[in-house]
């Protein structure tokens, strides 16, 4: 990564006020994204990775979410100190969003090509209706929508899954963003279809040279597509680092879970190996580090329950939020799965 | 899909005025009663009442007055008003502009004023806003009509001298043009408010709850997202879907509406279909009852079909149901 | 936000209409105005406008007896005689009149200088017309009376009118007005069916105002007849009928100057429009739909229970009457003294023995006709004719739903004496179904109105042939002999005062037999603003009103 990060979210805390108390459901969290770089947030569910993003563009529903602290900069301006117009300006144009469930995504009851058009004239209202449409179908025609014009005139549910995903991965590329926050794209489609929208993100990416931030809990996604990697456990960040280092040098016992989570040929036969334990409950987080109950490193030491760890250099763009980071560097890590070796 | 498809649904009309027709003709006429003291008045002897019956055809066994009657209606003839001597057809028509003037102002005044209140009260759910309108809402439902009425009129109209005590138009005008149509609308105000008020709650609460669905799905995420506007993410993306109950809502009801509402009718004056309907049932004036049922039921057939029409813009995955 | 905008605008917009002028408009044909006099010396010019119970349907008063129908249509029309309030004949169509052979022949000279509306003239022929071809048709009243001893109406000429009748017809007179026998012209209406013929809703008649305009369901409105043959009648230019069902909302709209003239005042209203200062009344019991009308009680004689006069008589001590008047009436006319209106001079007997209030009474009688109660509970029979042992003392008591409240007095009223009454309220085709055609009923409560002769509204009442499945009958199926016989000679004394004779020995059978029992006689207020004066009572109110301007 060279030069400033285009995105960086800094020390960022959000709140959920329900019937229960207070959910904390991002606890400062901290990562950058440099310019054209591909970031891969991975977690679990409820980690805080798709939050993180949804606060840093002012999407979340707010009762009863509230954002409680720190910064997101994009290019320098703290976007969560924006007046509705000026964030609503930035978003779809400078940061675009791709969801997971492109079926419940797209309004049902406008056709694709209307709501593509509409991302277009959302930013550039002079362009008329036939001129929207015009530049829809090219947009559709380059994420790959076969017979794009006719097909542009029908509705979303006679779309299949994966014609649906590219169709809202060219709403999102329709003003060039400078960022591309692609959260689960792939977790809805089936595996084949999977590997032909990672490609056109890709080549998305270098049409567009937008840095993408992709959030998933799948790290055969991330060993494919991502530059870094940002580890994330319970509402924080818990290790950051290059796909290669992380994939074969990870510090935190957690990512070390997961990776010894992947299914692997030569383990066929034997049960899969997983955490023990169920992620923390946000409403009343665990004192210290909130990795502690689950993490076989501790061990019984006390100062992983007394002080919470703080987000560390371990290595050369490498951090890690672990009292104990080093003893596991010397700790050898299985090899990274077979799908790195596609890169 | 269009014209050959309105064709088949109207032709659906036929058996279901017929069965209306028939368990209509059975009501009235075996409702204890008859039409000869209205006709007659309470002065005649013997002879008197026999003429007329006779001159009516009132003795008649039922099952010839039935065939005698639908043999007429077959004609696009539906007789003639006992009490009028007039066709029943031009009675009808008589009334059924003021009729329409006043149920398709309060339609309008009613899905509109409801859906705007839904979507004010969804932009920001639960709070002053939200108790005001919805209490407001309630206990104007709840309130009886004649009574709401009569403290229109009392309070709006004798009160404030603002608007008229009753009737459609002034009395003795002959205004033409614009000025006419003035005078109707503000002897329209009262009674089409009224009568609003009491179709607005069903609205409204369809529409909040059908918006704070929607506002909190993915597709709204997804506008949101693109960068649109808040009204626009309002107005083009969550309100579609909620429209379609609230349309079947409005369906259902503008068929009512059309039978004349009676209550609204006596208590302002209104010279339309409702109250035609209460004076010929009293006076058992039966080719009118049943020329008005007739109408209804055209008009419920109708607005079914506007309704099915709805659907399909409003949510094009119907069409291939 | 756009929501928001829309409310304000849709205020805006409503407040605006309402600053509107919320005056009636003025008829463009006023005449030139005078300026206003004190005194009642008349003005010209102006309109009234008149609330109506209800939309007529059709404006002919010829084929029917229906109140909306004559309040609607009676100005535009005229008899041959009108009545003053003594119910005496004073000319009106005829402008003079002789009675021969002992009242079997009346010869009327009509005025020659009448037109109609449209201009034609007015002769003999169309009265012979309108009786032949339509009142003796149509109109139930008349056909009823009239028709049953008429012998043949002649015309020796253009404007003189014979009937001939059968036997001496006494009250022929009094039957001749615009209520009882509105004439319509025979060259609208000859050879066509009169229940049909459009100009039902287009009337020409003879009347001090012409036809305008109807709306159906709205308003009647109807101009000045210039040609009007009552030299400077009318005064006003334009009477407008507007209907308004609701009585309550007729008396809104008159308090806001929508409306100048009411037929009826509500009696919870009454005191109300008096204490304002702004209107005037008229008390009447005259109306175009009937006339001299009293709450008539009625035993069905055909029941065992009512069968023995003492009965009769207790229930009749039993009640109260000033209640009723008071209750429910508002004070607005009498307690009935006579079975015959007091408002038919002649007719109405004094002095008669009619029951008073007296509980003791009631009890005692009750008592000796057998019906004892043990601990002031109701009734039961002990030895009474027809009724086995046991068998309590409580029936039934039907209504129209608008005469209910009569029903509830009633019925607390003879709880004191321990009789059971339940009520029952139906409308009036099935009213008229249950007690007239079923005759299944025990006492109920009628408006029997009189008109303005008993042969109108009185004999059907009491004379045995007139037990028959026609509404308004003689309810209680009362057969005396004696008092058919006096009402068949009564018909044909045309002496007044013989005629009176004869009606009050009816009446003292009636007092003392009770087949019915006379509650109140009923009178309606007519209330209109001090702005205008001049009124008539009924058909022809507005025919020498006029209004300051």
């Amino acid at each position: 990564m060279s030069g400033d990060p285009v995105l960086s979210i800094r020390d960022l805390v959000v709140r959920f006020d329900v019937p229960d108390g207070t959910v904390h459901a991002v606890e400062r969290v901290s990562y950058d994204v440099g310019a054209g770089e591909t970031v891969g947030v991975v977690g679990e569910s409820g980690c805080g990775k798709s939050v993180t993003v949804m606060a840093a563009l002012g999407l979340l529903p707010c009762p009863p979410g509230r954002v409680v602290g720190g910064e997101v900069l994009l290019e320098g301006q703290d976007l969560l100190r924006l007046s509705p117009r000026e964030l609503r300006a930035v978003r779809g144009k400078q940061i675009a969003m791709v969801f997971q469930d492109p079926m419940t995504s797209l309004h049902p009851a406008y056709t694709v090509g209307d709501q593509v058009a509409e991302a277009v004239r959302a930013h550039d209202a002079g362009r008329s209706g036939r001129a929207a449409w015009g530049r829809a179908v090219e947009l559709l025609e380059l994420v790959g929508v076969p017979d794009a014009d006719a097909r542009a005139r029908t509705y979303p549910h006679q779309w299949s899954g994966g014609m649906r995903q590219r169709a809202m991965i060219a709403m999102a590329i329709s003003h060039h963003p400078k960022v591309l926050i692609a959260d689960e794209p792939t977790t809805a489609l089936d595996v084949t279809v999977q590997a032909q929208v990672l490609d056109l993100l890709r080549e998305v990416q270098q049409e567009t040279s937008s840095a993408i931030v992709l959030i998933t809990h799948d790290l055969g996604v991330i060993a494919e597509m991502a530059d870094r990697v940002v580890v994330m456990y319970a509402g924080r960040v818990v290790e950051t680092g290059g796909t290669t280092t992380i994939f074969g040098d990870a510090r935190h016992p957690y990512t070390r879970g997961l990776l010894a989570c992947l299914p692997r040929p030569e383990l066929e036969g034997q049960p899969l190996p997983a955490i023990p334990g169920a992620p923390p409950n946000l409403v009343d987080p665990p004192a210290g580090c909130a990795f502690h109950p689950r993490c076989s490193l501790r061990q019984g030491r006390a100062r992983c329950v007394v002080e919470t760890p703080i987000l560390a250099d371990v290595g050369e763009g490498h951090r890690a939020a672990c009292h104990f980071s080093e003893e596991l560097a010397r700790t050898p890590l299985a090899a990274p799965p077979e799908t790195a070796a596609r890169r | 899909m269009t014209l050959g498809y309105v064709g088949w649904r109207l032709l659906q009309v036929v058996p279901t005025a017929a069965a209306i027709l028939l368990i209509g003709f059975l009501l009235i006429h075996l409702a204890p009663g008859d039409p000869v003291l209205a006709l007659a008045g309470e002065s005649g002897d013997a002879e008197y009442y026999a003429f007329i019956g006779d001159k009516f055809g009132l003795d008649e066994p039922l099952p010839q007055q039935l065939l005698t009657y639908t043999g007429r209606v077959l004609q696009a003839d539906l007789g003639t008003s006992y009490l009028q001597g007039r066709p029943v057809a031009e009675i009808i028509t008589e009334r059924v502009p003021a009729t329409l003037v006043l149920s398709s102002t309060a339609l309008v005044l009613s899905s509109v004023g409801g859906v705007l209140l839904g979507l004010y009260v969804a932009a920001r759910p639960h709070g002053v806003r939200d108790t005001t309108v919805s209490s407001s809402v309630l206990a104007v439902y709840a309130a009886p009509v004649f009574w709401l009425g009569q403290l229109a009129i009392l309070v709006l109209a004798l009160g404030t001298g603002w608007f008229p005590v009753q009737g459609m138009r002034s009395p003795g005008s002959d205004a033409g043009g614009l000025a006419a149509l003035y005078d109707v609308a503000r002897h329209l105000a009262l009674p089409a408010l009224v009568l609003a008020s009491q179709e607005v709650a069903a609205v409204y609460r369809l529409t909040r709850v059908g918006l704070a669905d929607e506002l909190a799905s993915d597709h709204v995420r997804t506008a949101r997202a693109k960068g649109l506007s808040g009204r626009r993410v309002m107005l083009k993306h969550a309100l579609r879907r909620p429209l379609v109950p609230v349309v079947t809502v409005i369906g259902g009801r503008a068929g009512h509406l059309l039978s004349g509402a009676i209550v609204i009718e006596v208590v302002f004056g209104w010279p339309g279909l409702g109250r035609l309907l209460l004076t010929s049932l009293q006076a058992r004036d039966n080719p009118v009852v049943l020329g008005i049922f007739l109408v209804v039921a055209f008009a419920v057939v109708l607005a079914n079909l506007a309704t099915d029409f709805a659907y399909r813009w409003l949510d094009p995955r119907v069409r291939y149901q | 936000m756009k929501a928001r905008a829309l409310v304000i605008v849709l205020v805006f917009s409503l407040l605006a209409m309402a600053c509107a002028d919320t005056g009636r408009e003025d008829d463009g044909e006023a005449q030139e105005t005078t300026t206003t006099t004190t005194s009642g010396e008349p003005v010209r010019g102006g309109t009234v406008v008149a609330a109506i119970d209800s939309d007529p349907g059709q404006l002919n008063p010829a084929i029917t007896t229906s109140g909306a129908v004559h309040y609607a249509s009676e100005l535009m029309f005229n008899g041959l005689v009108a009545l003053s309030p003594e119910l005496e004949p004073v000319p009106e169509l005829a402008e003079s009149w002789e009675v021969e052979d002992d009242g079997a022949l009346y010869r009327f000279q009509l005025r020659d200088d009448v037109t109609w509306h449209d201009g034609e003239p007015f002769t003999s022929a169309d009265v012979k017309f309108s009786f032949e071809e339509v009142l003796l048709e149509f109109h139930s009243r008349t056909k009823a009376s009239v028709g049953n001893a008429l012998e043949s109406i002649e015309t020796p000429d253009d404007h003189t009118v014979e009937f001939r009748f059968t036997e001496p017809y006494a009250p022929l007179l009094q039957q001749l007005d615009v209520t009882e026998a509105p004439i319509i012209p025979r060259h609208v209406y000859e050879g066509t069916d009169p229940q049909e013929n459009p100009a039902n809703l287009a009337p020409v008649g003879t009347g001090p105002f012409r036809f305008v305009s109807y709306d159906p369901g709205q308003e009647i409105v109807l101009d000045a007849n210039e040609d009007y043959f009552k030299e400077d009648l009318p005064y006003l230019d334009q009477v407008v009928l507007r209907v308004i069902p609701e009585e309550g909302n007729q008396v809104i709209a008159l308090e806001s100057g929508e409306v100048d003239w009411l037929f009826e005042v509500p009696g919870p209203d009454l005191s109300r429009l008096q204490e304002s200062g702004e209107f005037e009344f008229i008390e009447t019991s005259v109306n175009p739909g009937g006339a001299n009308c009293i709450m008539t009680v009625s035993f069905n004689l055909d029941r065992p229970i009512f069968q023995s006069v003492e009965v009769r008589t207790a229930l009749a001590h039993a009640l109260d009457r000033e209640q009723f008047l008071s209750r429910v009436q508002f004070d607005q006319g009498r307690v009935a003294e006579a079975p015959i209106h007091s408002g038919i001079p002649f007719g109405h007997a004094e002095g008669l023995n009619m029951p008073t209030f007296d509980r003791a009474e009631a009890e005692r009688l009750l008592e000796e006709a057998g019906w004892v109660s043990e601990d002031g509970g109701t009734r039961t029979a002990q030895g009474v004719e027809g009724v086995p042992d046991g068998t309590p003392l409580a029936f039934e008591f039907l209504s129209f739903p608008t005469f209910s409240q009569y029903g509830e007095l009633f019925r607390a009223q003879l709880a004191e004496v321990g009789a059971e009454v339940s009520l029952q309220a139906l409308e009036p085709p099935v009213f008229a179904d249950t007690v007239f055609t079923q005759r299944d009923f025990d006492t109920n409560v009628i408006s029997y109105c009189n008109g303005t002769d008993p042969e109108i509204g009185v004999r059907r009442m009491y004379i045995s042939s007139n037990i028959a499945p026609i509404p308004f009958s003689n309810a209680a199926a009362y057969r005396n002999a004696e008092v058919d016989r006096l009402f068949d000679q009564a018909i044909t004394t045309v002496d007044r005062d013989d005629r009176s004779a004869i009606y009050e020995q009816i009446q003292e059978i009636l007092v003392e037999e009770l087949p019915y029992f006379w509650l109140v006689e009923t009178v309606a207020t007519r209330a209109y603003t001090t702005d205008c004066q001049g009124f008539g009572e009924a058909g022809h109110f507005a025919e020498t009103a006029f209004c300051e301007q």
